[in-house]
């Protein structure tokens, strides 16, 4: 059912994109997000292409992990394509039984399928390329300057952290559990709705079961090592910005400024 | 019953996390044998039996159960039938509101009748040793980790799979239980049922099983009666695994150079051994 790499895995490596500083990462990856949302040029959308596949490149994946990435949400892809190309009025270029597929609507679908793409690229790459611990030292990192404000930083850090940790964890629970009722016979994907629904009890209770207990237990584990909110930590690893990290920062702010530039200018 | 010829198996073949669980494994179970299958950590027991009831499919080679390819979606679909498979912890996976309907989750999807059910979750109960009258009504989980274990085994009791397959169903619970368990399973092979039990009680399985198979980097490294495979500590210690005392004993008594025969299974024949080593001292504390 879910096999191979699951999301939000992180696959250790060696890559370019591996070696860099987890905070370039995300604020490369925040501006390229941004810089997705903006563009609507197609040469904008050349650019993004770019640097997509130069991400790619720098990050050693195999197109077949790409593949693997993207699986999860085919569904969601080819739906959104389909219901533009047929619910965008425009100029009809032929007809299917009552609906028309139009000029504007493979266009809008054909965008919109092409930035969900880029968006999960963009957020897999991340998770892919940075372990866990690497990602909350830069996300505590990044939210210091707001800790003035009063933003506690650190928690907000730990929770994601925590969150991130267990998402392997729990589809990997989720797997399990539904393995363990099809072997007493269970059935989760055929039959109608009501039946499918009634289904999902014995995967929803033993998992949510399994959550709360797992949460209990972390939260005694980490209170018998002395875990304290809001004290202040030394690092291991002090985070430090190198020559490769500016080159990545100022290719993401390039391809930024380029596709605001073609949104309001070009 | 269960023929499985030259079958590997690759979790996520094809991504750096690729990882060989079973490399070209073949065996065959006959029906109404007791197997127990041992083997250390991440050799490649649960992979493998998972095998059995269509869970996993083989990456290469194929699984046959009473003649059928479990590659076929339609064996598949129906073998939880034949082969009842218990998971790891299997108190885990409990959801419903009581014990009965816990256990009668596999009678009810195997559509059988209010009556039959009623008559098959309280024999199944009695023989895990829970009193029906007393835990019937009760919510599993208010349940003590051993007991819910046993609800769990009861479950796939009370379907009567003709092959039985449980992984490490003894874990985790004391002596009188775990003696327990193994007589269930012993009753259910002379009712003629096939049974399959991972385990990492060497003791238990030697006075059990009928053969042992053991699995090292998945692969089957030893299988044979267990008076055969138990007669050599040293190779089973090298791949992580512990032989039963008496064997132990019998094996270290020979490296001393006494005629003894290494192949004993309990502590009965063991003293028998002895005796034979010295018959008046032996008599004399009696």
């Amino acid at each position: 059912m879910l096999s191979g790499i699951t999301l939000g895995q992180y696959v250790p490596g060696r890559s370019f994109i591996h070696r860099l500083d987890p905070r370039t990462k995300i604020l490369a990856c925040a501006m390229l997000i941004l810089a997705v949302l903006v563009c609507n040029r197609p040469a904008g959308y050349a650019i993004l292409t770019l640097g997509t596949l130069l991400a790619l490149g720098g990050a050693g994946t195999s197109p077949r992990l790409v593949m693997s990435v993207l699986r999860p949400f085919w569904i969601i892809l080819t739906l959104t394509l389909v219901l533009q190309l047929f619910f965008t009025p425009g100029l009809a270029l032929f007809a299917l039984g009552p609906l028309h597929v139009t000029r504007e609507g493979l266009v809008l679908g054909g965008q919109i399928l092409w930035r969900l793409t880029l968006l999960i690229i963009f957020s897999s790459l991340l998770t892919l390329t940075t372990s866990p611990l690497m990602l909350t030292a830069a996300l505590e990192s990044l939210l210091k300057p707001l800790k003035r404000l009063g933003v506690p930083a650190f928690d907000l850090a730990m929770m994601m952290t925590i969150a991130l940790r267990f998402i392997p964890t729990l589809l990997q629970e989720a797997q399990q559990i539904i393995k363990a009722q099809q072997s007493r016979g269970a059935v989760f994907s055929r039959g109608g709705l009501t039946r499918r629904v009634r289904g999902l009890v014995p995967l929803l209770v033993p998992l949510f079961a399994g959550a709360f207990r797992r949460a209990e237990e972390l939260a005694t584990a980490m209170e018998i090592r002395c875990y304290r909110v809001g004290a202040n930590r030394t690092r291991m690893h002090q985070l430090r910005y190198s020559r490769r990290d500016y080159i990545v920062l100022v290719g993401a702010g390039a391809v930024l400024a380029a596709t605001f530039a073609l949104r309001w200018w070009g | 019953m269960i023929l499985v010829e030259h079958l590997t198996h690759i979790y996520a073949p094809g991504t750096p996390l690729a990882l060989t669980s079973l490399e070209d494994v073949s065996l065959r179970i006959e029906e109404g044998e007791f197997i127990v299958l041992a083997g250390a950590t991440g050799s490649g027991k649960t992979t493998l039996v998972q095998h059995f009831n269509g869970l996993l499919l083989p990456t290469a080679g194929r699984v046959l159960v009473g003649g059928r390819d479990t590659r076929d979606k339609r064996v598949r679909r129906e073998l939880w039938r034949t082969v009842g498979l218990l998971f790891q912890n299997p108190e885990q996976q409990l959801f419903e509101e009581n014990v009965f309907a816990e256990v009668a989750f596999g009678c009810r999807n195997l559509g059988l009748d209010e009556g039959s059910i009623k008559v098959r979750v309280r024999r199944a109960l009695e023989m895990v040793g829970l009193d029906p009258g007393r835990f019937e009504t009760l919510s599993p989980f208010a349940l003590s980790q051993g007991q819910r274990r046993r609800v769990a085994l009861a479950g796939v009791l009370a379907y009567r799979p003709r092959v039985l397959v449980l992984d490490e169903p003894t874990s985790g619970l004391d002596p009188a239980a775990r003696e327990q368990i193994w007589q269930v399973l012993k009753g259910m092979q002379q009712h003629g049922h096939t049974v399959v039990v991972i385990t990492h009680h060497m003791e238990d399985a030697a006075r059990y099983a009928g053969r042992v198979v053991v699995l090292h980097r998945g692969k089957i490294y030893r299988q044979g009666p267990p008076r055969q495979v138990f007669s050599d500590p040293e190779g089973l210690r090298a791949v992580g695994l512990d032989v039963p005392m008496p064997n132990e004993l019998m094996y270290r008594l020979r490296q001393r150079g006494l005629p003894v025969n290494t192949g004993v299974l309990t502590l009965d024949e063991a003293e028998a051994e002895l005796k034979k080593l010295a018959p008046h001292e032996m008599n004399s504390t009696k």
